[in-house]
């Protein structure tokens, strides 16, 4: 039992462990980049009325399709889509994208709808009367966003944040079927080589399950931390 | 001895001018047909063999290893004029691609867990033995189309893995299996306790036309005079016997046609 | 881009949608009924209960859907235990195991929704139901549950959309459902964009749809 999750040659240990830096490294760059295009898609909403139906759009299909959908489509389809686009520039080489790239390209979509839908709600939240004061001041809308609104937006936006980053820790799992060698992808090659299935997932799921519930205490603190802030 | 040496000399030092290089790409997962050792190099029979093609069309290899779903594309594109990954040489591929003469042969053949289907000498029998069967088969790969079109009273499980199809094998949620004889040698030896038995004849391409006329080289399909040049190293090679050792290398048996 | 692919391929996608539907429908069922139980097992005052429930639901929401439909196929059949006892039968068939899974993962998201309805719930009301002498089982049905109902629909109304979404991972267990079948295509003919979009049309539709039926039982509750 212990040799099989040793390190070296005989045991998974060191796939495992690998694979589990590949999927924080996955989490993390999706979650940082999927944010900051959710922010800026709530921005964008507010720029007229076509925009706004576009990031709607945008929003209601990334949510309403299924997360392996988007995943194979563009693990599978993009390659196609690009060369073609890039054909029809004249560019004929071959472009060559690597799995990881599609795949934490397809969960930064994902999470840029979900974490638009959050932006949106917290921004509701923060009167408007603010950004007239600010503005009543010679504030810019740059500097009354960032300083005024931001600040505010992200506090009230941090559960459902948490929420966005643990959705998306979980999503990464999925990433294991275009042969990523994430933490999944490696328990799955483990289980199938050792034929001991069972037990490789449920460690799979257990290391998901400490990072998940690590993730929460973070959260929890975060919150805290900032409230004691709002309040003093 | 110095004089061959010096000879061999003098060519290295002429071939920069007008060496040949060629680019040849493969998705190296898929062993023994090709996959990545240890080391981190790529290796198996279709390396050797594209090597010894190299060798004798006096060019220099560069090698590509990418994923399998890319390589038509990347073919098409004129990113390699290469791709060797055994791609066997069905009638779907010919209209997008050029193929060589096939330098090797995929025996494919039924298996089970156990004995349960006995000896089955002819096509009759095994129509009526896999009748009402799940068998289950790679997706996406050849064996999907075949069992659709020859053997349409069966009930077809795709799975996306040969190890998960010998799990289910073993767990008896499948009756039987279709995959590559050298498949089954290898899962057999890695799971002895799934009992694992090939039965029927070998599937052959005359009978199942979907498997292909055997294992090829692909190019552009405008490559014409690349196309004879790979022929004639291919004939050569098969007459001399060094694909049929490589075969036995990586195979354990001979696969070439 | 071939357009007129989309039109060949929804027709061929809907043959997956009774598969997709059916797994959604059984893992509500089972989502609900488990819920409402590991929502009970919460309130009792037995702390060992409440702590089973506690962390079945912490370890279900926790870990991936995939982990856990993969523990359930290809995983339980590892003991011999399983594969001799009356489930084996069931836990043989791949749909009865993403049934399962999904139904399992859902009742540990349902039970939440559940708990929060009923936090959301007036405490006065429950007072005065009791103060006019319903029974606790009449005031179950009267008061509690409409109210419940009423304030629960939204969050489970994603909840179902998150269900239809997880449906599509019964594809990677061999089930051809809509997920499964736009595979299928993308493969064989080398048209994954065009599969595959094809079946993000058929999945909105559904969300449309679903989304559509909750709006009306949600205004036809209101009044």
């Amino acid at each position: 039992m212990i040799e099989l999750f040793s390190f070296g040659d005989a045991g998974w240990g060191d796939e495992l462990a690998r694979g589990l830096a590949t999927t924080l490294i996955l989490a993390v760059v999706c979650f940082a980049t999927g944010t900051l295009i959710g922010l800026m898609l709530m921005l964008l909403r507010r720029r007229g009325r076509f925009s706004r139906m576009l990031v709607e759009l945008y929003v209601t299909v990334l949510r309403g399709v299924p997360e392996l959908l988007v995943i194979y489509l563009f693990f599978f389809g993009t390659g196609i889509f690009v060369r073609n686009v890039a054909a029809s520039f004249g560019y004929t080489d071959y472009i060559n994208l690597s799995g990881f790239f599609l795949a934490a390209l397809a969960l930064t979509c994902i999470t840029a709808a979900y974490s638009a839908e959050v932006f949106r709600g917290a921004a509701r939240s923060i009167p408007t009367g603010q950004a007239e004061a600010a503005r009543a001041f010679g504030f810019t809308p740059v500097k009354t966003f960032r300083l005024i609104e931001l600040p505010q937006l992200l506090v009230v936006a941090l559960p459902g944040l948490g929420n966005i980053w643990l959705i998306l820790l979980k999503d990464t799992a999925l990433v294991s079927l275009t042969s990523v060698a994430e933490l999944m992808r490696q328990s799955s090659v483990a289980a199938g080589a050792t034929f001991r299935p069972f037990t490789f997932y449920a460690v799979a799921a257990l290391i998901y399950f400490i990072i998940s519930m690590l993730s929460e205490r973070a959260v929890l603190l975060a919150e805290r931390r900032v409230a004691i802030v709002e309040k003093s | 001895m110095l004089k061959q040496l010096i000879f061999m000399a003098a060519i290295a030092m002429a071939m920069p001018a007008n060496a040949e290089t060629l680019r040849l790409a493969t998705s190296a997962d898929y062993p023994p047909w090709e996959s990545v050792n240890s080391a981190g190099d790529i290796e198996g029979f279709d390396i050797d063999v594209g090597n010894a093609i190299c060798a004798k069309i006096k060019a220099e290899c560069v090698w590509t290893n990418q994923a399998y779903d890319g390589l038509l594309p990347a073919l098409e594109a004129g990113q390699y004029d290469v791709i060797i990954s055994a791609i066997s040489i069905t009638d779907e591929r010919k209209k997008r691609i050029g193929f060589s003469a096939p330098y090797a042969q995929a025996p494919s053949s039924f298996g089970a867990s156990g004995d349960t289907f006995g000896d089955i000498k002819d096509r009759a029998k095994l129509d009526a033995a896999l009748t009402g069967k799940t068998v289950g088969v790679q997706g996406a790969s050849i064996f999907e189309g075949l069992m659709e079109n020859q053997f349409p009273n069966t009930k077809i499980k795709t799975y996306e893995r040969a190890d998960q199809i010998v799990a289910d094998l073993a767990l008896g949620r499948l009756d039987a299996a279709l995959m590559e004889t050298s498949s089954w040698t290898s899962m057999s030896e890695a799971n002895t306790s799934a009992n694992l038995k090939t039965f029927g004849p070998q599937l052959t391409f005359e009978e199942y036309p979907e498997l292909g006329e055997g294992i090829g080289l692909g190019f552009q399909k405008d490559k014409a005079k690349l196309k004879s040049r790979v022929d004639t190293a291919i004939a050569e090679l098969l007459a001399d016997g060094t694909i049929a050792q490589f075969s036995q290398t990586w195979f354990g048996f001979d696969s070439t046609p | 881009m071939e357009w007129h692919l989309f039109l060949d391929y929804i027709p061929k996608l809907l043959l997956g949608v009774p598969i997709t539907l059916g797994l959604l429908a059984g893992a509500l069922v089972l989502g609900v009924t488990l819920g409402a139980g590991l929502c009970y097992m919460r309130t009792t005052k037995v702390p060992v209960l409440g702590w089973i429930a506690t962390g079945y639901i912490s370890l279900f929401r926790g870990t991936p859907l995939l982990v856990q439909l993969f523990a359930i196929y290809f995983g339980l059949g590892q003991f011999e235990i399983i594969r001799e006892s009356f489930a084996w039968p069931l836990l043989r068939e791949a749909w009865f195991c993403a049934f399962l899974t999904l139904g399992l993962n859902s009742a540990a998201f349902t039970s939440e929704i559940i708990r929060g309805g009923l936090l959301g719930l007036e405490k006065g009301q429950l007072e005065a139901a009791k103060a006019f002498g319903f029974s606790n089982w009449n005031n179950l049905r009267f008061i509690i549950l409409p109210q419940l109902l009423r304030i629960s629909i939204p969050s489970y109304s994603n909840e179902i959309i998150l269900v239809l979404k997880g449906t599509s991972l019964a594809s990677t267990i061999s089930l051809l459902e809509i997920t499964g079948l736009a595979k299928k295509l993308a493969s064989k003919n080398f048209t994954p964009f065009e599969a595959f979009i094809s079946a993000g049309i058929v999945y909105l539709v559904i969300v449309f749809v679903l989304t559509f039926l909750m709006r009306q039982l949600e205004r036809r509750l209101e009044h």
